[in-house]
This record gives structure tokens, sequence and C-alpha cells, in this order.
């Protein structure tokens, strides 16, 4: 195959992948998962193999359950919930921006969880009682 | 025509592949068709596609030119001169793909070789883009030498690479939810849409099965045959799904994994190989679990001893 035809079908490919991210959007397939919290709760149990009490933290995409050992995160991967149990020694820093705490994790298969609230200081707080972040600054 | 001269269609076939994605999410957004589709899965499919792709040409001239020479070098010794006919294509596509059901059970069942493969499993969907989810570095795993039995048989190596790529294009139309069960006869014969499911499965009962290319008779006569259930719809994905949708950590987080666990401080050296070489879930404490560890917890027979599920009738 010549360099140049190579290249029209380099160009070819990334057109179509480009066309069909495009399109998927246009027809609402970005959309992320809506997470019940009895059904985060469920998938969770199932995971810890054990009961999970109290209430959650609700954020944007993902909730938050104090367990333990650390929290139970159920968050939308795309439309799949996924679920993950955090502990203290999973997680590198947390960053504080405006209406948005992200973690940064040290698993490479899943580098961060990103939390987007309307009141991050509770959520910093929260996270603080589980012993995953530093207290918020006093208000 | 020579062996040589015979297509990469597998490779050069974006048009058909875009062409049919395009018609499933017609068929899913418009014509509640089954299935789903999910933007950044498929981009991030895509790109996996894109790179395996890429890394084919890259590496075209070094490591799969060594490849292909040292298959050309073997076929020297071949026991019989088969040459080039349809007879010799169509027997090598059916050997080839006895080599591929063996390439693929090694895929899941050593840790090795299972971290190249795992990526095309680590989409919660299954969709036409899932098919083109495929690893980088696919040389890394060794496993080209099940190609040897075939090229010491007879077969060029030339028609061994055709074969290979037609079976892999068969194995994209399969990636579907779109259609359901084919006649019976199909489905006792190929490798379905439906098998193939149950192949992406995560459910205990559905793991590590299915292995089959393009002849579900492989798992049939191997004993890793499992029908697909409506009374249990397959969760796609992994057991431990992933967490990202970067294609370059999707391409590399199980070497990665496999590095962290090996160089872990007070492990012997056999705990060091057994984390590359064991089955993916083996652990030195007990922590984690392979598959057949999450079947017996599930109260499922071992997939390769008790009454091989091969007996099973054809659905
Ligand atoms: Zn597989
Ligand atoms: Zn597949």
């Amino acid at each position: 195959m010549s360099g140049i035809t190579l290249l029209a079908y380099a160009f070819f490919v990334a057109a179509g992948i480009g066309g069909i991210a495009y399109l998927l959007h246009r027809t609402g397939h970005g959309r992320p998962a809506v997470l019940e919290e009895a059904e985060a709760r469920r998938l969770l149990q199932e995971r810890t193999g054990g009961p999970v009490a109290g209430p959650p933290f609700v954020t944007e995409a993902a909730l938050l359950f104090a367990l333990e050992d650390g929290i139970g995160v159920v968050r939308a991967q795309g439309r799949f919930p996924l679920v993950r149990v955090i502990g203290k020694e999973d997680v590198r820093d947390v960053q504080a921006r405006a209406r948005r705490l992200t973690l940064r994790l040290r698993g490479f298969d899943d580098p961060r969880l990103v939390l987007r609230t309307d009141d991050p200081e509770s959520l910093r707080d929260w996270l603080a009682a589980a012993g995953l972040a530093e207290e918020a600054e006093p208000r | 025509m020579s062996p040589e001269s015979l297509p990469d269609i597998s490779s050069f076939a974006a048009p058909v592949y875009i062409g049919f994605i395009l018609l499933e999410i017609g068929l899913i957004t418009w014509r509640g068709a089954k299935g789903a589709y999910e933007t950044k899965d498929a981009t991030t499919s895509l790109a996996m596609g894109t790179g395996n792709l890429t890394f084919g040409l890259i590496f075209a001239g070094s490591i799969y030119a060594a490849i292909y020479a040292g298959l050309l070098w073997l076929h020297q010794f071949a026991l019989f001169d088969i040459g080039l006919s349809v007879f010799a294509v169509a027997a090598c596509f059916v050997l080839d793909d006895l080599a591929y059901y063996w390439n693929h059970r090694f895929s899941h069942t050593v840790r090795w070789a299972w971290a190249n493969h795992v990526i095309h499993h680590s989409s919660q969907h299954y969709n036409l883009t899932t098919a083109l989810r495929q690893p980088w570095f696919g040389f890394a795993t060794g496993l080209f030498v099940l190609k040897v039995p075939l090229v010491l048989l007879g077969f060029h190596p030339g028609i061994v690479a055709f074969c290979a790529s037609l079976n892999l294009l068969y194995q994209f139309f399969i990636h579907t939810e779109t259609v359901g069960k084919m006649p019976r006869w199909v489905e006792a014969v190929f490798n379905t849409p439906s098998h193939h499911r149950v192949h992406h499965g995560k459910n205990p009962r559905y793991l590590d099965s299915n292995y089959a290319g393009v002849f579900i008779l492989w798992d049939r006569l191997f004993g890793t045959f499992v029908p697909e259930d409506e009374a249990e719809p397959v969760n796609y994905g992994l057991v431990k799904d992933i967490g990202t949708f970067n294609p370059l950590r999707v391409a590399v987080h199980e070497y990665v994994a496999i590095g962290q666990d090996a160089s872990r401080p007070g492990l012997t050296l056999r705990q060091r190989l057994a984390y590359a070489f064991a089955p993916p879930g083996w652990s030195h404490d007990g922590s984690r679990k392979t598959s057949e560890e999450i079947r017996a917890e599930a109260g499922l027979p071992p997939r390769r001893k008790g009454r091989a599920p091969a007996m099973a009738p054809a659905e």
C-alpha cells in the first residue's frame, strides 16, 4: 500500500470515528447513568458482602457511602454504574476546585474520582470524617 | 497469485466496519432494536482499533516481519507441500480456527496473555465497536507459536495470515445484540452473536466459556461451551471493570498491574512468576479470586472437570 493511500485511509478512519462520536452525541447516547440510591446500595452490598448502613452523600454522578474502612462509591462510567471501595491508602491527594473535588487515586485503571457538588465544603468534611481528606477550611 | 500477495482483509475493512456500525446505531436509535451505545465507550473502542492498526503498521517491518520470516524458515521443513488452492485456504481456515481457540483459551487462563486480551473485554457494552476494541501489542503474548504446527503441516505463512485475517473479519459481525439467535444448525456449528455474548459475560455461569473464533464446535469438543440463557441476561465486561476511557490506560493497564504485583516486597520468586503466568485473579494471599473460584463460590461446577458442558444440546 502506498503512502498516499495509507494517508487517505487514515483520514477516512479519523473522519469515521469523529462522525460516529458526533452522531452518538447528537442522538443522546452520551448521557451518563442515572443512579438510584436503592440500586447503588444493592450493588455496593454485593461488592462488600455486607450491609451498607447510613444515607449516602449524593453528588452529581456518584453516590458515596461511609463504610467501616473507607468509603463505597457508586458512580457513572458512561451508561453503567461502577462500584469501588476506596480506602485511605488508595488516595494520592484531593484537589479542590469550585463545585468540584478530585480524588487522585493510585489505581492505574481508575486514576481519579471527580465529584461535582454545590456544596464542596460539606463533601470535604464528609470525606474527612471517613478519613480520606483533610477538613475543609473554616467557612 | 502467490500466498504472499493474499491481502490483510481485516486491517483494511474500515469502510465495512463504519458502515455496519452506523447501521447498528440506526437500528438501535430509530428502530428500537436491542443493543446499546455510549459515546465515550464507543469512541474508546474505535480508538483502540485504530491503535491496533497503527501499531501493526509500525511493527510491520520489524517484529511482525521477523515472526513471518521465522515461520517462512520453518516452512521449509513442512511435512507436505500444500500450495495455494481453494482447498488449501479452506483447510487452513478450519485448522487456524482451532489454533485460534487455544490462543483465546490461553488468553483467558494465563495472566500474561490476559494482559493483552483484557482490552477486548474492557467495555461494559456489547456492540460492533466492541469488536474493534483490540490490543496494540499482540505479539507480546508469544502465542504466535500456535501457528507453527500449521506451517509445519505445509500451509504457507501467507495463507495462515490470510485465514487469520478472515477469521477476525468474521468475528466483527458477531459483536452485536441486535441479532438474537440464528437457525439451529448455524448455532450448532458456528460462533454466533448469541454464543459470543456469553463469552463477553461476567456472570459467574458465563465466565471462561465459548472461546471459539468461527466454529463453536471447538468449545463443544473441549468442554467450554455454554449456551446463552434468556433467563439470565449477560452482564458484559470484567469481573472488576476499569474506570477509565483513556485509550493509553486501557491498552496497558493489566501489564502495569502485573508489574505492581510482581514487584511487591517480600514475595518468593515463585509467587512473582505466578503473578505473571497463573490464571488472572490469582494472588499470593488469596485476597482475589480466579474465575474458577468465583464459579465455585456461586455453586457452579469447575469448567474443565465434571460433566462436560459440550454435551449440552445445541440451542
Ligand atoms: Zn475473550
Ligand atoms: Zn469478542
